[in-house]
């Protein structure tokens, strides 16, 4: 058995070295393709097309955010070439690359698509695995890219050229949130709570930053893995400090038992935590009594379904998504964000001009100021500024009438000050 | 006082690690196996509770019921159409096997029931206890509990039931208990019965805690195998004592600094490892010639 043993391991070395070899030949192969024409960089653009694709996990635990991203691009895509597309021009997604929410598989899907399929901008790519592994290659190949959904802090900072975020970072979204406290609410206090994550970590120092601007204090921090169920030792930490805030820079099922062990020692700080928690559904479905006063951060208003953009975002949607019972489907907050990706992309063909090159479209996306589409709201750019949406939304859980609901705290964009 | 507290909270959380690791115990010592599926094992029985409760609208205590004898039957096919026709296979691939069901139970439980979190009910609900400023809850007693009296029930079966010495019987040497008459695939269908109700039993009471989805027993099954592992891995006290050992330590290392809590963890339990390499309560077995 030990030879057998010793037979499978030196077949898995082969195969790790096979595979570790054949990717620096695809790119000597294709180190040619980068020689440009002198006016600009027209890759990807003919007369009548232009050529766009992304990544986004097809399958796998995060298909269902995957799919409705690509659901949601789609839709608008295909509503902008029924209606003549862009200067004449059609978008045709060459393809959303399944990456299965794998960096190795991202970067490796960036590549298949500026280097084989030649397109002209990235669009939609999902998910802080691909694009923390494809950020450098991005940056080194000028090729734009459209929306990256992630909430690391790399997308905007430093601001890179050709990269367009869109959703607030984590860094960003702590200052806020930071700010919320202490200035709004007279919560001088702050602890935070923080997964042991680039999330966590950049949550933790845009807190710390911030602490200082608003005049506040940061009495505790301390981390938690992904997947931890006891946090007992640092909500008596918190407690001990005499914490009135507590900012929660973790996931979902992090935040709730976090939430749920404040309840159950007494601790009654203030909980404030990122949008990635603004979940109506599901924060009082899975943490009850203990999710109420709960201020969670949002960075698009809570949808009106009397609003005109709200009920034509709904009707396009459902009329080039049909579900499998011949019904059209309804969007969902990923679909969302598909759509937003490519209505941003379409305003920035728009805005570059009949001539298309790369340049002017990174030009005329760098000249928006709080450019509002149907789904995108108040979307700035500027020289250095990459950031996309600086306005937030916060929520507040409460107990009505007997329900626990999310409600939304202010209408009016709330701002860093 | 918040070591007071941080002891409790960390033998709750340890009763958690111990009932994942006792059912892994259980089948490696009585077929070899190491068990990757267990953890898949316990969310899926987990789900078929859940449905029982939330579509068929059962009571708690009969939809827990039924999810056992689901678990039961599971484990028991698991054994005979996988496990059975793998006797005579290498070891190696008896465990890339039971690798392989880690993903296609995790896979199917996704597909049959989504990704989304879902809320799972308490077996005992209540407001918390406060013990002279240390809190606890009824499911944390609960936990405990069940996670000594499963340890108990199984240390008397094997001791003293004709049944628990058929399975060491099993374990010691398969084909000696085939010829002293043992029945040994029954005995092993009975095994990995056992270890499914085990692995449902673990996963109906982490629940609560976790919540459900199909990755739940993701990170609790590492800490289940350590707390095996730390424990001797065929030793079933062994598996509660390293469990509640690991859940406490982690507690008491998150104090220090909550980024090492489980690095550290970790680390003194290799160290326990190296001094005493049988783990804390088991045996070394000498290979039979």
């Amino acid at each position: 058995m030990n030879r057998r043993f010793a037979t499978f391991l030196s077949l898995v070395l082969v195969m790790t070295v096979l595979m570790g070899c054949s990717q620096p030949e695809t790119v000597t192969q294709n180190a040619g393709t980068d020689s440009k024409v002198v006016q600009g960089d027209t890759t990807g653009v003919t007369d009548t097309t232009v050529k766009v694709g992304g990544f986004a996990a097809q399958s796998g635990k995060v298909a269902p955010i995957g799919i409705s991203v690509r659901k949601g691009f789609e839709a608008f895509i295909k509503y902008t070439n029924d209606n003549g597309g862009v200067h004449g021009r059609k978008i045709e997604i060459v393809k959303v690359i399944d990456e299965a929410f794998d960096p190795a598989k991202g970067l490796a899907a960036s590549k298949e698509l500026v280097e084989s399929d030649k397109v002209f901008a990235l669009a939609p790519v999902l998910g802080t695995p691909g694009v923390q592994a494809s950020m450098d290659y991005w940056i080194e190949q000028k090729v734009p890219v459209v929306y990256p959904m992630t909430g690391i802090e790399q997308t905007a900072h430093p601001a890179k050229n050709n990269v367009f975020a869109v959703q607030p970072n984590n860094y960003d979204e702590a200052k806020i949130l930071t700010q919320y406290a202490i200035k709004d609410l007279g919560k001088k206090k702050v602890a935070v709570l923080w997964q042991n994550s680039d999330m966590g970590k950049q949550g933790l120092k845009g807190v710390q930053e911030q602490v200082k601007a608003s005049g506040g204090e940061l009495v505790f921090d301390a981390a938690h893995d992904v997947g931890a169920v006891d946090f007992a030792t640092p909500v008596l930490n918190a407690k001990a400090k005499g914490a009135e805030a507590v900012i929660l820079y973790t996931t979902l099922a992090e935040s709730v038992g976090i939430m749920k062990e404040m309840q159950k020692q007494g601790l009654t700080a203030v909980p404030l935590t990122s949008y990635v928690n603004a979940d109506p559904v599901n924060i009082p479905k899975l943490a009850g009594d203990a999710a109420v006063g709960l201020i969670t951060g949002g960075w698009v208003p809570v949808a009106d379904q009397n609003n005109p953009d709200i009920k034509k975002f709904n009707e396009v949607y459902g009329k080039y998504i049909v579900g499998a019972d011949g019904k059209p489907e309804a969007p969902n907050a990923y679909s969302t964000a598909g759509w937003i990706a490519a209505e941003l992309l379409v305003k920035g063909l728009q805005d570059a001009g009949k001539d298309l090159t790369r340049e002017k479209f990174i030009a005329a996306l760098e000249a928006l100021k709080n450019w509002n589409g149907i789904m995108a709201k108040d979307i700035s750019y500027g020289p250095g500024d990459r950031r996309g949406s600086t306005a937030f939304y916060l929520n507040k859980v409460e107990k009505k009438d007997g329900n626990i609901v999310m409600l939304p705290i202010n209408t009016q964009p709330y701002r860093l000050k | 006082m918040i070591l007071a507290q941080q002891i409790i909270s960390g033998l709750a959380t340890g009763s958690l690690y111990a009932l994942a690791a006792l059912g892994l115990v259980l089948i490696f010592k009585t077929s070899d196996v190491v068990n990757f599926a267990q953890g898949e094992m316990a969310m899926f029985g987990t789900f078929v509770a859940f449905t029982l409760l939330t579509s068929a609208g059962l009571p708690y205590w009969g939809a827990f019921l039924l999810a056992l004898i689901f678990a039961a039957l599971f484990g028991a096919g698991i054994e005979r159409i996988v496990l059975r026709p793998l006797a005579k296979a290498p070891l190696i691939s008896v465990l890339i096997a039971t690798l392989g069901l880690f993903q296609i139970i995790n896979g199917v439980a996704g597909w049959i029931w989504g990704y989304e979190l879902q809320p799972f009910p308490a077996a005992v609900s209540g407001a918390p206890i406060n013990v002279g400023g240390v809190v606890f809850t009824m499911q944390n007693l609960l936990n405990m509990g069940v996670a000594l009296l499963v340890m108990l029930g199984f240390f008397l079966l094997f001791k003293f039931s004709i049944i628990g010495v058929a399975m060491r019987a099993v374990a010691e040497n398969r084909t000696a208990a085939k010829l002293m008459g043992v029945p040994t695939d029954r005995i092993l269908a009975l095994t990995w019965g056992l270890g499914g109700v085990l692995a449902a039993t673990a996963g109906i009471l982490t629940a609560p805690v976790t919540n459900l989805d199909i990755n739940m027993m993701a990170t609790l099954q590492i800490k289940a195998f350590t707390a095996a592992v730390l424990g001797g891995f065929t030793s079933l006290p062994g598996a509660v004592i390293g469990g509640l050992t690991l859940g406490v330590l982690e507690n008491l290392v998150g104090q220090w600094n909550s980024q090492l809590q489980t690095p550290f963890a970790f680390g003194l339990i290799v160290l326990v490892l190296v001094i005493r390499p049988a783990g804390l309560l088991g045996t070394i077995q000498k290979k039979k010639v």
